[in-house]
């Protein structure tokens, strides 16, 4: 394990370096990014200061939901970026490099690139996040900071699996199927309102099928100190965290399957 | 003109090469109309009592609806190859044709706009407008004479957007690496086209941008055409509006082309 994690740290550094050397090319990405996702924002304080409210819930406690779904796909985005490129790694048959080392090879996946670009779009998040709490009636305890960061850490860990069941799917298909991008970049979408706004079927299959639903609504109503308008027991705010590390377990599960499974072309 | 006819048209047969890509687009678009109809119900919902928008929640629906059929019309994305042919010198080849180099590019822009829309927007509008259930499905607009001058708007807004690719181009001749004009357009497209908000919704300051940018003119505008929100004796200024600027950014791109590939160096090799 500790082995892991140095390699792990190496080849991280390796990629830091790699991409400070378009030092200036990393720096406006990154800042496209906050333009991006910081008026994204805008639009939704646009619409919060014309309609007053949405459906009973303030901008500040949106902002909650908001910063947590953020939050975790900027991270997950960041470490996941070598899973991003495995289509390509199947066609030119530079995976079956990666199965000659002595490492597992979605290990190396992970480690083959940190996209520091992607910080911009974690600070807007946090930024967001700073400002949901400061704007709340209450103050927060450590009990609601430890529940916002084990959302975003949930959050992230779903986000990485269904990456991770994205590169899957490439063994059957070549291709990367875009319309993942339905449960990914969509889950991010729809997980950045309350989850009360959307139609009951949307609602169950993004807390029990893909729980994003499940690891930022839940808690975020226990910092909000909010019950759930749909009247889901309070405790769940505490366990629903747990669904995210469980279903990159159950990714990584099947991606080793997938693997053990996999016959190259061997040209 | 035949030259660029023939440019327009290759480029929008390889456009439409991507078709099954273009299927998965059409699915998450579908996906993104239906969740960003279910946030404006919602807000449109929270309306105090008395108070109304200034648009319509029905014809934000529309609004949604045609921005997700039409979002390739927004300027956000460069012409990667002509930025590959500054640094790995093919440039020299495109001069040596023997057409207008502005002409040959603003066809290749126009055509990969018009190629990427005629592969999602049909079947979009089809799900939008047949398949969608009844207060959320897309409707007609309120009249015939609407609709023509929402096909022309919408014919501008395309002539708009490949100028100011064609611009962005034209600025990566100068400057090779042009990151910093893309952060430019695709922040701008992405805010002030209407991708995010209509105009009326926005606060003042942002809805007085999308009014004298260029932005509002690529979307904006012919949305708001279709759905009633501009009237059909208001469109005249909308459509003069585009018209100018599809002049300016042809005229000023054109000029900024020739006086720097009076001074572009091929390094021979």
């Amino acid at each position: 394990m500790s082995r892991a994690l140095t390699l792990y740290f190496t080849l991280v550094r390796q990629s830091f370096r790699a991409q400070l050397e378009y030092r200036a090319d990393s720096i406006l990405l990154a800042l496209s990014y906050v333009a991006l996702s910081a008026s994204e924002f805008f639009a939704l304080w646009a619409m919060f200061s014309r309609f007053g409210s949405l459906k009973g819930w303030t901008l500040a406690e949106v902002a909650i939901f908001y910063g947590i779904v953020e939050a975790g796909i900027a991270l997950a985005d960041a470490v996941s970026r070598g899973l991003d490129h495995f289509a390509e790694h199947l066609k030119s048959g530079n995976f079956d490099r990666l199965l000659l080392r002595p490492v597992d090879p979605l290990f190396l996946l992970l480690a083959e690139e940190v996209t520091v670009k992607r910080a911009g779009r974690l600070a807007q998040a946090l930024a967001v996040l700073v400002y949901g709490c400061s704007a709340l009636d209450h103050t927060l305890g450590l009990r609601e900071f430890a529940l916002l960061g084990a959302a975003v850490f949930a959050a992230s860990t779903i986000f990485v699996g269904l990456w991770i069941f994205q590169a899957s799917l490439c063994f059957f298909t070549t291709e990367s199927l875009e319309v993942m991008n339905i449960l990914t970049y969509g889950g991010a979408q729809l997980g950045q309102y309350p989850l009360t706004i959307f139609p009951a079927s949307l609602r169950r299959f993004f807390v029990g099928v893909v729980p994003i639903g499940l690891v930022v609504y839940y808690p975020g109503l226990a910092v909000l100190h909010r019950d759930d308008p749909l009247g889901a027991p309070a405790w769940l705010g505490s366990v629903a965290p747990l669904a995210g590390p469980l279903f990159l377990v159950f990714a990584v599960a099947v991606f080793k399957l997938c693997v053990r499974r996999y016959q190259s072309t061997g040209s | 003109m035949r030259p660029y006819l023939a440019t327009f048209g290759a480029a929008l047969r390889s456009a439409l090469q991507y078709r099954a890509a273009a299927l998965a687009g059409v699915t998450t678009q579908l996906f993104w109309a239906a969740l960003r109809i279910a946030v404006f119900v919602a807000f449109y919902g929270s309306l105090a009592e008395g108070r109304r928008a200034p648009i319509s929640l029905e014809q934000m629906i529309d609004y949604v609806w045609l921005g997700q059929a039409l979002f390739a019309i927004v300027p956000a994305q460069r012409d990667r190859a002509v930025e590959a042919m500054m640094r790995d010198g093919t440039i020299a080849y495109e001069l040596t044709r023997p057409v207008d180099l502005y002409g040959y590019w603003y066809a290749r822009a126009l055509s990969n706009r018009f190629g990427a829309t005629l592969l999602r927007a049909p079947l979009l509008l089809v799900v939008a407008f047949l398949i969608a259930p009844a207060p959320y499905a897309l409707r007609a607009p309120p009249s015939t004479a609407a609709f023509v001058l929402f096909v022309v708007a919408l014919a501008f807004a395309f002539l708009v957007s490949a100028a100011l690719v064609t611009l962005l181009s034209v600025v990566a001749v100068y400057s090779l690496r042009n990151q910093g004009a893309l952060l430019l357009l695709s922040t701008g497209a992405w805010l002030l086209s209407g991708l995010l908000l209509p105009a009326p919704l926005m606060p003042e300051a942002i809805a007085l941008l999308m009014k004298w940018l260029p932005f509002g003119a690529t979307m904006d505008l012919p949305l708001r055409l279709y759905v009633g929100q501009i009237g059909v004796s208001e469109a005249w200024p909308v459509l003069c509006q585009q018209l100018a600027w599809i002049a300016g950014l042809t005229l000023a791109g054109r000029a900024l082309l020739l006086r720097s590939l009076a001074r572009v160096v091929v390094q021979g090799g």
